[in-house]
């Protein structure tokens, strides 16, 4: 039988993506560190955009202070929430500025750790 | 540089004794810091030694905070860091950067309720800043 277990279980991934973009919510994007797009679920646009602006935000400060490990971006109009999961970022957001910083970062804690088994072979 | 750090001091007392008055009330807090643009520290509150470079922080921030502009979320207003054992919280305050530090029980939500008097109270010292950058420039 072939060891499938260095594959990563991209249909998992996009199901757990789609589920936990709740109402409320306008996208979820999966990037590698360097900003390049794997994959988003929601109504997003302009998310490469969105997803190299974020990577770059993170390096940013990563090499400032090395154990960052979560950051909130709050705009006029929305918020954006970014983590880190191994060799990548799970960035979500709101395009409605109301919706409560807090649950925003418990919600994209619980989605790193449903991420964690289908992305830990990364 | 140097035009701008003697110039401040004539307000760093009043401002810095602002911010402790401030930071007694949060629980959480570390230190307040007041910096340029670039980082350059214009006020602080006394603290304890800290591992964060908070020049570096506010450079960074003042970055990303017109990065984050461009996301279709309109302006920026705060951007909150949360690294091991520590939070912070950044606003601009054109071109003031004010960071907030704190452990990792830091009361965010007092924070965001006390901006809008913080940058009231700060409007003096913004105003000579932009002065001072406009006549060296």
């Amino acid at each position: 039988m072939m060891e499938t277990k260095a594959f990563v279980n991209w249909q998992a991934v996009q199901k757990i993506l789609d589920k936990e973009t709740t109402q409320g919510l306008s996208a979820t994007l999966l990037f590698t560190r360097s900003g390049a797009l794997l994959t988003s679920a929601g109504e997003v646009t302009d998310e490469n955009i969105i997803s190299a602006l974020v990577a770059k935000m993170w390096e940013s400060y990563k090499q400032v202070q090395a154990s960052t490990n979560f950051i909130l971006v709050e705009c006029e109009e929305g918020i954006l929430g970014v983590c880190g999961l191994g060799k990548f970022l799970v960035c979500v957001y709101s395009n409605s500025y109301q919706y409560p910083l807090g649950l925003l970062k418990a919600k994209i804690e619980r989605l790193v750790l449903k991420l964690d088994k289908p992305l830990s072979c990364c | 540089g140097n035009g701008v750090r003697c110039a401040m001091s004539l307000v760093d007392s009043a401002v810095e004794k602002y911010l402790e008055e401030v930071a007694g009330r949060i629980s959480g807090l570390l230190a307040i810091h007041l910096s340029d643009r670039d980082g350059i520290t214009l006020a602080k509150t006394s603290s304890v030694e800290s591992k964060v470079n908070i020049p570096s922080l506010s450079a960074a921030f003042a970055s990303a905070s017109e990065q984050a502009g461009k996301l279709n979320l309109g302006c920026n207003s705060h951007i909150i860091l949360f690294a091991k054992d520590l939070v912070v919280v950044q606003v601009m305050h054109a071109p003031l950067v004010i960071s907030f530090v704190g452990k990792s029980n830091l009361n965010i939500g007092m924070i965001k309720v006390m901006i809008p008097s913080i940058r009231d109270k700060l409007e003096t010292i913004r105003d000579k800043v932009e002065s001072i950058v406009a006549s060296t420039s």
